[in-house]
């Protein structure tokens, strides 16, 4: 913008120079005349010379005759035959030299006017010694023009700029509500369409969180109505089969419940997704969130006949989503608990570490083979050890897209001693 | 006979309900939306025992249906929820339901626990206790401060029972979920923390000088006796 104006103001510079310089030939003509006819070739000698200062030269010629005491300049000297000929001709035998000739009168004599304009020698056009303060003053002027412009329009622009930013901001930490909205959005500058253009994205973005939302619900709805129903009505059959049959029914219901424990965690991941899209971050005590998941997992401990240890600061506080967070300790404990063989321990430790803290789980149990430690975290993958789990293989995966959305990542590796330790490192505060 | 009233507007859900049910030797009355269920409390005929109640219906949903009836009933209620999400739990629990299921449910669970509400104080003495201005009376399966009686649900009412019995003592979650709710207690459980919350406002609104339950992190609620 500044360059834009400055650019403006020097190209003005430019042209007023070089109209102050632009002389009116016929009127210099016949000044010219008239001074010689009135004054004698001293007068128009001493009248030119302000006008050579500007790179102007003229002559005067009458029947051919050069009338002033000097000779005529090397190009106009060249040039003479051409000159003579027409009343009244213009010539640039360079670019940047003109050539004028014209018939003028004065008390009935007839005189060949001859005038040669060209740049000083040594010197730029625009630093002639005569220019050059004026041109100093121009220029200070024009950049003092050009502060108090950008500062005007800064003015006009920054804050509309700031409330753009406020709301842009807003949005990508996941007030999807929020608008730019009366009066910048119906200005009808670049700034207001940005903004119109802005908020039609914002609307767009709401609806369709909003859509996936009531998506997840009713699927969420519409996948567990049907098995409530097959399960009452295999409860019902049940009751009427043959005791051989029984093994089936429980197979069969058995398979009800897994099917639901998958859409809980397809659901999960999906919120997990969702809830970083509109994650808003709160202080998180990891080493309270570790102790209260723990104690959740107690009677599932102890009813495996499991032990634990948990390695804690008394507080270690981050900024995070607690829920999130929370939910991707569940699944790692619930992980350990379950690959765990009988008299094993889940152990938990919360420690700082340079830039952030780590958490890891680690349990007593097979491990998994190194090849397979880095597709631990993908959906649905099962380890070659898998048979033993229960669960859906969504578990790990949802750890860690809640580990990515807090700008962590997580580590997979066998225990020394035989057995997994998963590690989260999450930075202090998550990115927004 | 017992009579359950089951709520949904999944009919086909409800006929094998009622089937199942109807095996187990109850009377079921149905209803499809909340408007219907609300109306088996204002006709003249016998009210249902027990409700069983779905969240999400078209219209007024569950947890509108089972606010209204709150104000009026304190029979046993249990939620029934598609959607499986821990806070629709909570805020059934708070608003008074006295137990929650997620669809799918295995039906024998379903029938555990709608036998645990119905059975209710058939242990212990019938022995009035009072603790400071609590006053319980197991018989009848009242209580109050001072002279306020406490509008208590079912669950409300054994879980206070069971705090006043042991006052001065600390209840596990585990035991009190037990004699509260009729079942052994599940991970992530909160049912009796929403139902002690509950009972902590209902008591201090009857009187500040009332009884009151402490949390004891970790392992469960302690009654406090006055220190008087």
């Amino acid at each position: 913008m500044t360059l834009a104006i400055s650019a403006l103001v020097m190209g003005r510079i430019a042209q007023e120079n070089y109209a102050t310089i632009q002389p009116d030939w016929r009127d210099l003509a016949s000044d010219t005349a008239r001074l010689y006819t009135s004054g004698g070739m001293d007068t128009v000698m001493a009248w030119a010379r302000p006008l050579q200062r500007r790179g102007i030269r003229i002559a005067l010629l009458e029947n051919g005759r050069n009338l002033l005491m000097a000779p005529l300049p090397p190009p106009m000297e060249e040039n003479l035959p051409q000159l003579m000929r027409d009343p009244e001709i213009i010539l640039h035998p360079k670019p940047e030299i003109t050539l004028v000739g014209m018939d003028v009168t004065s008390e009935d004599r007839t005189l060949r006017f001859l005038a040669m304009r060209a740049p000083p020698r040594g010197m730029p056009r625009f630093f002639s010694p005569r220019t050059q303060l004026p041109m100093l003053i121009e220029i200070a002027v024009s950049l003092l023009v050009i502060g108090v412009v950008s500062w005007l329009i800064a003015r006009s622009m920054g804050k509309p700029v700031e409330q753009l930013q406020r709301v842009v901001r807003r949005v990508a930490a996941g007030d999807l509500s929020a608008r730019i909205g009366a009066p910048l959005a119906q200005s009808q500058d670049e700034l207001g369409q940005l903004a119109r253009d802005f908020d039609h994205m914002a609307n767009r973005i709401e609806s369709l969180m909003e859509r996936n939302r009531w998506l997840l619900r009713d699927i969420s709805h519409e996948l567990r109505s049907p098995l409530a129903r097959l399960q009452l009505a295999l409860e019902l059959g049940r009751d009427e089969a043959q005791p051989s049959v029984q093994p089936y029914f429980d197979r069969a219901s058995r398979e009800i419940l897994r099917l639901d424990e998958l859409i809980a965690e397809m659901l999960a991941l999906a919120r997990a997704e969702e809830g970083a899209a509109g994650m808003t971050l709160e202080p998180v005590d990891l080493a309270e969130l570790a102790r209260d998941r723990l104690a959740e997992a107690k009677m599932e401990l102890d009813n495996r006949g499991l032990r634990s240890s948990l390695q804690a600061p008394e507080t270690l506080v981050i900024e995070g989503h607690p829920v999130l967070l929370g939910r991707a300790l569940d699944n790692l404990i619930s992980n350990a608990i379950k690959f765990s063989s009988k008299d094993g321990e889940v152990q938990i430790r919360v420690a700082p570490v340079s830039e952030g803290v780590q958490i890891s789980v680690e349990d007593r149990g097979p491990g998994v083979p190194e090849s397979e430690l880095a597709q631990l975290f993908s959906p649905f993958y099962r380890g070659s050890n898998g048979l033993r789990a229960n669960g859906q293989g969504l578990g790990l995966a949802i750890v860690e897209r809640i580990v990515q959305v807090h700008g962590g990542r997580c580590l997979a590796a066998n225990r020394a001693g035989g057995g997994l330790s998963m590690t989260l490192q999450l930075p202090l505060k998550a990115p927004v | 006979m017992r009579t359950i009233l089951i709520v949904d507007d999944d009919q086909e859900l409800c006929g094998l309900l009622a089937d199942y049910l109807r095996r187990e030797d109850f009377e079921v009355q149905l209803a499809h939306d909340a408007d219907a269920a609300l109306a088996h409390f204002t006709r003249d005929q016998h009210p249902p025992d027990l409700v069983i109640l779905d969240v999400m219906m078209p219209g007024k949903d569950g947890l509108t249906a089972l606010r209204e009836l709150r104000q009026k009933h304190q029979l046993p209620v249990i939620i029934l929820s598609a959607r499986g999400d821990p806070a629709d739990r909570v805020v059934g629990l708070e608003l008074g339901a006295d137990d929650y299921l997620s669809k799918p449910f295995l039906p024998r669970e379903l029938l555990a626990r709608v036998r645990a509400l119905l059975r209710r104080g058939g242990a212990g003495s019938d022995e009035p206790i009072s603790i400071g201005l609590l006053r319980l009376q197991p018989s009848e399966r009242r209580a109050w401060v001072g002279d306020t009686e406490l509008k208590l649900t079912g669950a409300e009412y054994s879980l206070l029972l069971a705090l006043a019995r042991q006052a001065g003592n600390v209840v596990n979650k585990a035991a009190l979920t037990e004699e509260g709710l009729g079942r052994p207690i599940e991970r992530f459980d909160r049912s009796v923390d929403v139902h002690v919350s509950r009972l902590r406002r209902k008591l201090s609104t009857a009187s500040p000088l009332a009884p009151g339950i402490e949390s004891v992190r970790g392992s469960g609620y302690l009654m406090t006796r006055p220190s008087t």
